[in-house]
């Protein structure tokens, strides 16, 4: 039972574990030779160091809402392709007319020109 | 004391703190961020509970996908210092509190004196319930109408996003 | 296996309607479509899936293995939301046309909530409620916002979002009780446990036996997923006999389940202590949206409530009726009353529809076979009467969201007479005189509180109408006797003209012949 997750923790564990022993042996092992010049800012640049938080577009936004949707219509796609063999044709016409209908959407949202940028 | 009831307890503490963190937190990234720890507590507590398939969507979907929205959305509306937002302590919040605290103490009533009931009914078969192949094969069949009604959901969803969202519609 | 194909010609009004969506998006997409293209296709669709409602009234049965229930009672909501939907489109077209928003989208999320209120008034399963209830809630959020560059439209939009949202947790949280409890999400199923549930007996075996989903078994799957399945676990529940007190807590959780269900469609229909939201968003939402949404959506609402109150719980529940009855009173004492010191007239008829849930779920309250009558009665009567006054304040909003104070209101008799006649209708027609369908309403709906022995119910009722005879008839005064500048901007459009014919030739119609 939970035993068998063992694999998979180890495995999450792993990965965590490379990525900060990486980055952290980066910092130790590499040479640091800091001097003036390559501790100030470029002369005639702007100051690097600001706020994180621009405000973004609302472009993003309805990209990030539509990705959502199209998102959830692959997770339903997940389970069908497990059981695939299991439902037959009744499975198959099933997921088609369920793509038909987002089909209609995505149909929509491309000829709405919201895939654009601009 | 079983594994399984170690994993139980770090787990629900992990997610009752980290929820506590969310709300509490004066930045919504930062609250946003620990919201992100929440979903895998969840995710975890899924797993022990052998919904695999569950716990793989709680992670993907929600600390995925809802995540990036929600920071797109802190982002937009970009309140800068959102201190501003806080206000005292009104009336109506201490009502508020005092209501929340007598559902939580009531829902606590309920389900402290339930024994879980189908536990040992349920048994090995627990296991399989859980699976992406035996979802598969439920959602495909007995819950075929539920299935295809998500896709007009996720259409209006679509059409709404748009009228909401695009800049120019002609 | 849950398809067959007579799903398909049980549920025909459902499949018009999901067929116009489809039909006017890919019009819309392929740009050939003006939006009068889309205004005649939906109104079209509207037209036809009530027809088909029509003919669907005499068969009962039952479709995708047990998750709708196709008859007399879902085709009946069908046909008001038909009606409902496309009175909405004839009025929407010069509506928007002024405001330079006249859209295709408008009518796809129009035909979208269609769908989504149609599968509520069928569902014989929580989960089709609730999915009915996310269609219908998302397209109205979004036809709340309908008109993006203006503030109020925004908020209403953003409220209604907010709020709504947080009732379907709610709403969910029941639903996932109440499957813990009852061990199903169908009706059928929850209805046979529901007597043992409320009594807290433990569950007799052959209940859990006969509520057994056995579609499992009929879909020829393999015998490994058959035996993965959950009912065999339950039977193996039922069998081993639960202890009395394990199955009393069940219905505990049962119990808690339906209050948290209740919750979450008590906000739906806008009743009275999950009211808030109904005055703001009704007051911003574009008119035509509004009344949209005070009519179909209440009636959808509606459907479903009448049927979790009926199908799945059943009659034997003195706890809910009684709670019921209390959030009935509450909604008619709190909407009729601050309806009189509102002088917005959107914000006038808002309150009056917090006050018209109250009297439609003292029907539910009642919880006799009188009340479920009364309730569909009152819905039907109740949309063409207020979907009428929407018609009218639509015609009369400008540009800059003013002349909506009843005030302003003043003199349209001389200026437009048969204007001021057909409001002056609906008014009377909403404060319950006779012979117009909203005395019926109310007079079904009060008979059956009182047979259920609920006369103070009744009483409560009677007396907020006669509160609300106030408010309703000072609009009629207003118009009538008060000099005044009311006018009309531009022509009256054709289509709008039309629904409010149609809104007063059935309020008088319902109240004649009943």
């Amino acid at each position: 039972m939970i035993e068998s997750y063992i694999p998979i923790f180890i495995m999450i564990v792993g990965a965590m574990g490379f990525a900060v022993v990486m980055g952290k042996m980066n910092e130790f092992v590499g040479p640091k030779r800091p001097s003036e010049e390559k501790l100030s800012t470029y002369e005639s640049g702007m100051e690097p160091v600001r706020s994180a938080r621009e405000r973004f577009s609302v472009k993003f936004y309805m990209v990030a809402m539509l990705f959502i949707v199209f998102d959830i219509e692959v997770v339903f796609l997940y389970p069908w392709a497990v059981s695939y063999k299991l439902l037959g044709t009744p499975g198959f016409i099933t997921m088609f007319v369920f793509i038909a209908v987002l089909l209609v959407g995505y149909f929509y949202v491309w000829r709405k020109g919201a895939l654009e940028w601009d | 004391m079983t594994i399984e009831s170690i994993l139980f307890y770090v787990l629900s503490a992990g997610a009752v703190g980290s929820a506590l963190f969310v709300v509490s937190r004066r930045n919504p990234v930062v609250a946003a961020l620990w919201l992100i720890f929440n979903f895998f507590c969840l995710a975890g507590l899924y797993l022990s509970l052998h919904a695999q398939f569950i716990a793989v969507i709680q992670i993907i979907v929600y600390a995925g996908a809802i995540m990036v929205l929600f920071l797109f959305v802190i982002m937009l509306l970009n309140l800068g210092d959102e201190r501003r937002l806080v206000e005292g302590v009104t009336p109506r919040k201490v009502v508020g509190g005092i209501l929340s605290i007598a559902v939580l103490v009531e829902l606590w009533y309920v389900f402290l004196g339930t024994p879980s009931i189908q536990h040992a009914a349920l048994g090995n078969r627990a296991t399989e319930i859980g699976t992406v192949e035996h979802i598969g094969a439920q959602l495909f069949t007995k819950f075929l109408l539920p299935f295809e009604v998500t896709s007009l959901l996720l259409t209006a969803a679509i059409v709404g996003a748009i009228v909401l969202a695009k800049r120019k519609l002609d | 296996m849950g398809f067959q194909i007579s799903d398909i010609a049980n549920n025909a009004p459902l499949f018009t309607l999901v067929a116009t969506g489809l039909v006017v998006i890919l019009l819309e997409s392929a740009k050939s479509g003006k939006p009068n293209v889309s205004f005649i296709v939906s109104l079209a669709g509207f037209i036809l899936s009530g027809l088909l409602a029509v003919g669907g009234l005499k068969t009962e049965d039952v479709s995708f293995g047990g998750m709708l229930m196709n008859g007399s009672y879902s085709n009946f909501f069908a046909i008001v939301f038909c009606l409902t939907g496309s009175l909405t489109i004839l009025i929407s077209k010069s509506y928007l046309e002024r405001f330079g928003q006249f859209r295709s989208e408008f009518y796809i999320l129009v035909l979208f909530a269609a769908m989504g209120m149609v599968l509520m008034a069928s569902a014989n399963d929580l989960i089709i409620i609730f999915l009915g209830i996310e269609l219908m809630s998302v397209s109205l959020y979004v036809l709340a916002g309908f008109f993006r560059t203006q503030d109020r439209s925004n908020e209403s939009a953003l409220k209604y979002f907010l709020l709504g949202a947080f009732a379907t947790g709610f709403l969910l949280y029941g639903i996932a009780l109440v499957y813990g409890s009852a061990g199903s999400t169908n009706f059928s199923v929850i209805h046979n446990q529901a007597p043992a549930l409320m009594k807290n007996q433990p569950l007799p075996d052959s209940v859990v036996q006969a509520g057994l989903p056995d579609s499992v078994v009929q879909a020829g799957l393999p015998d490994s997923v058959v035996q993965a399945g959950l009912p065999d676990s339950v039977v193996q529940a039922g069998d081993s006999g639960l202890p009395a007190g394990q199955a009393g807590l069940a219905g505990t959780i049962f119990l808690l389940g339906l209050g948290l269900v209740i919750v979450g469609l008590a906000f739906k229909v806008a009743a009275a202590p999950f009211h808030m939201w109904a005055p703001d968003v009704y007051d911003g939402a574009p008119t035509p949206a509004t009344g949209f949404m005070a009519t179909a959506a209440k009636a959808a609402a509606f459907g479903a409530f009448v049927s979790i109150a009926f199908k799945m719980i059943g009659s034997t529940s003195g706890t809910i009726s009684n709670l019921l009855a209390v959030i009935a009173a509450a909604s008619m004492i709190l909407g009729n009353v601050i309806a009189i010191s509102q002088s917005n007239i959107k914000r006038m008829l808002a309150y009056s529809s917090i006050a018209h849930a109250g009297y439609m779920l003292s029907g539910i309250a009642a919880a006799n076979v009188e009340g479920q009558a009364g309730v569909m009665y009152y819905v039907a009567a109740y949309a063409c009467m207020t979907l009428g006054a929407f018609a009218i304040v639509s015609i009369l909003e400008r540009d800059d969201a003013a002349n909506l104070s009843i005030d302003g209101y003043a003199g349209l008799s001389a200026k437009h007479p048969v204007i001021a006649a057909a409001l002056a209708l609906f008014m009377f027609s909403l404060a319950g005189i006779p012979p117009l369908a909203g005395f019926f309403g109310k007079y079904y709906v009060f008979l059956a509180a009182v047979k259920a022995d609920m006369t103070w119910l009744a009483i409560v009722g009677v007396l907020t109408s006669l509160i609300s005879a106030y408010y309703y008839l000072r609009v009629v005064v207003v118009m009538y006797f008060k000099e005044g500048e009311a006018a009309v901007e531009g022509r009256i459009g054709m289509s709008t003209v039309v629904a409010i014919a149609v809104c007063a030739y059935l309020v008088v119609q319902l109240g004649v012949y009943p």
